[in-house]
């Protein structure tokens, strides 16, 4: 026996067995993976395998070993005490794990929000239920969704596309493969809805998965929610598609074109629920009060060397009329520009800091209101002039209101921000978390710590048992009421796709790893909504947004308040 | 060309568009009314995926596509397609 490759625990209960027998284990049963078999002499223990990925391991299998996995770093397996020194002399074999009792995180998050009593009482199991997802794909091959997923439409391959949009390739059954999530987001996400896992199980583990891996472009998520919505008519099923995805180049009042797609799509038995959005701690929108005429400022800071296009998405009530102009680090202006309504609405200024182009169209059809566009580039398609810029609006006529104002940039987290007393951390829900009949869904922290999977044990210093400090406040620009709900988002223990590769410091094993973000609340609601709608096919967005509202409840605010970080509270689904 | 059928992204690509004929452009196209055959026939030739009782369409177009789609007035206007982003991270600021 190599004693050196026994973990922690192990080697006190191997030893104990040797000299005690059954009645050796006594002291460690509470605390590691010892299951009794038919053989009293020779009881059995879960326990991790640590080899190498690839390993072939099939020799080591037989009477008294099983191994559950035919791949990966850490495996998992059941071993007869008396095998253990054995297996630790094979070669393959570098460490061997005790299984312990914990609380997996994914059983934590759902027990705080009384998920587990509800699916007991109810017997629902998302079952005769579609549950689209719209992301980055799914791993077909993960065991946790194992005969249930329907198709994949991967609108990233070459192909004829489907009915809703000729692009990409629809698979299914043993085609299914032929997709990959590389990114691992999208897996994760299905994995909380509906994975069927022993231990991180899903809300909804019954129900149909149908994926659309997507390259994020929202007319390709349309085309993705359409084609979920149709195939799940074409099965005569209902359907809760999941869109844990969003962004700031849109008006912020669910008049967007993919909000617009989401309204007209939702109805009976057809539901979509969004993440609010993780710009919480980002300064990622300004409000300037627009009083009798004055020139109003509102700085934001570009790092250095970072950047190569920022924008800037305006928008202000239709009566009014502003003249926007950028001032470089350096004090370089271009001209005040109000609204053009005859000919191009766009000027170009190639200032000595960057080329600032600033466009100024009429009031935008969908909500009347006006729109103006900023982008700042780099010169010579460098980086832009690290520094403080600032945003000078001039008010043109009498009306007053309010303007709001986005920053975006070129990185995947907001790099550029609003400094100073303008920033607001409030409106930062963008499309299609605006959707009107959308369930937005904001991010609570239940769980902060963990043990990876090379047994290191790990915290975030967030607070716990509240809203994460990252889920993106609303209300909406005009002042419609999102998000709507708050769920468990941190950190959230799902599916691990094969063929992503993520920060080590989160993954759990070979199966699944940590993740946080309003990803990660929104397929919470999305599992619950399939529960709810095994239990009723026909319901609509505003009867399950009612239903939900109800059993929801901003900690120390009134039955029914709304917050603009909680919207209408934490889920208690005992009560659904 | 209706230049204010246009939302401000959309006109900045269209101005620094290289290849005015080559399809690159991935947009909404919203109509005032639920197009009639004829409006249907001109946008399934364009590669637009039809279905019955819709007003907004997505489709893939160049720049040419576009301006002359702009000229007909049953479109009330044609917005850019934007880039999302997922949300979820491992870290936070990852």
């Amino acid at each position: 026996m190599k004693f050196k490759k026994l973990g922690a625990g192990l080697l006190d209960a191997v030893n104990d067995f040797e000299a005690e027998g059954d009645a050796g284990l006594t002291p460690h049963r509470r605390a590691l993976g010892v299951v009794g078999g038919t053989d009293a002499k020779s009881p059995r223990m879960v326990v991790f395998l640590h080899c190498e990925e690839k390993a072939k391991l099939d020799a080591l299998e037989g009477p008294g070993v099983v191994i559950n996995q035919s791949y990966g770093k850490v495996r998992t397996a059941i071993v007869a005490m008396d095998q253990l020194g054995e297996l630790s002399d094979h070669r393959a074999i570098k460490r061997i794990e005790p299984a312990r009792f914990l609380r997996p995180l994914m059983d934590v998050a759902p027990g705080k929000v009384k998920v587990p009593a509800f699916q007991s009482s109810s017997g629902l199991t998302g079952k005769d239920v579609v549950v689209g997802i719209v992301d980055s794909g799914i791993d077909p091959k993960h065991p946790d969704f194992a005969g249930r997923i329907e198709r994949i439409w991967d609108q990233t391959l070459a192909g004829s596309g489907v009915i809703e949009g000729a692009y990409g390739l629809e698979l299914s059954g043993a085609l299914l493969t032929s997709s990959r999530d590389t990114h691992g987001h999208g897996t994760h996400v299905a994995g909380i809805a509906a994975g069927a896992g022993a231990v991180f199980r899903g809300i909804a583990p019954s129900a149909r998965l149908v994926a659309v891996k997507t390259d994020f472009q929202d007319a390709h998520i349309a085309d993705g929610v359409r084609y979920i919505f149709r195939v799940a008519r074409d099965l005569g099923l209902p359907a809760v598609v999941n869109l844990s995805l969003g962004g700031h180049a849109d008006p912020h009042d669910g008049t967007d074109s993919l909000s617009q797609i989401i309204d007209g799509e939702c109805g009976p038995g057809r539901i979509v629920c969004c993440a609010a959005g993780n710009e919480g701690n980002d300064n990622i929108h300004a409000q300037i009060a627009l009083g009798s005429p004055a020139t109003r400022t509102s700085r934001f800071q570009i790092p250095a060397g970072v950047l190569r296009s920022v924008w800037l998405n305006g928008w202000y009530p239709g009566a009014a009329r502003l003249e926007v102009s950028i001032r470089t680090p350096r004090g370089f202006t271009t001209p005040f520009q109000g609204v053009l309504t005859s000919g191009s609405f766009r000027r170009v200024h190639n200032l000595a800091d960057g080329v600032v182009t600033i466009e100024t169209p009429g009031p935008d059809p969908a909500n009347h209101d006006i729109n103006f566009w900023v982008a700042i580039r780099g010169l010579n398609r460098g980086a832009i002039r690290a520094g403080v810029w600032e945003l000078r609006v001039r008010n043109a006529a009498t009306a007053s209101g309010r303007l709001d104002v986005w920053v975006l940039d070129d990185q995947d987290q907001p790099t550029a921000i609003f400094t100073g007393p303008t920033a607001s951390d409030s409106m930062k829900i963008g499309s299609p978390g605006c959707a009107s009949s959308a369930l937005t869904v904001a991010s609570y922290t239940t769980k902060t710590s963990w043990t990876n999977v090379d047994g290191v044990s790990l915290s975030l210093g967030f607070p716990i048992d509240t809203i994460s400090d990252f889920s993106s406040e609303g209300p909406l620009r005009n002042n419609a009421k999102k998000p709507d709900v708050t769920a468990p988002g941190a950190v959230i223990v799902s599916c691990l796709s094969r063929d992503s590769s993520g920060d080590r410091d989160f993954q759990i094993d070979s199966l699944y790893r940590g993740m946080m973000g309003t990803s990660m609340a929104t397929p919470f609601m999305t599992g619950l909504t399939a529960l709810l709608l095994q239990r009723n096919p026909s319901l609509d967005p505003a009867a399950a947004k009612t239903l939900i509202r109800s059993n929801s409840r901003v900690p120390g605010a009134a039955a029914g308040a709304f917050d603009p970080k909680w919207g209408f509270g934490l889920i208690n689904a005992l009560g659904l | 060309m209706d230049y204010h059928k246009f939302d401000a992204p959309l006109a900045s690509a269209l101005e620094e568009s290289t290849a005015p004929d080559r399809r690159e452009l991935l947009v909404f196209l919203h109509a005032r009314e639920v197009p009639n055959a004829n409006q249907c026939d001109m946008l399934q030739r364009l590669g637009v995926a039809l279905s019955p009782g819709r007003k907004i369409f997505t489709a893939r177009l160049s720049a040419a596509e576009i301006r002359r789609l702009s000229n007909e007035p049953w479109i009330m206007m044609i917005r850019l397609s934007q880039r999302l982003r997922a949300l979820g991270d491992e870290p936070p600021g990852s």
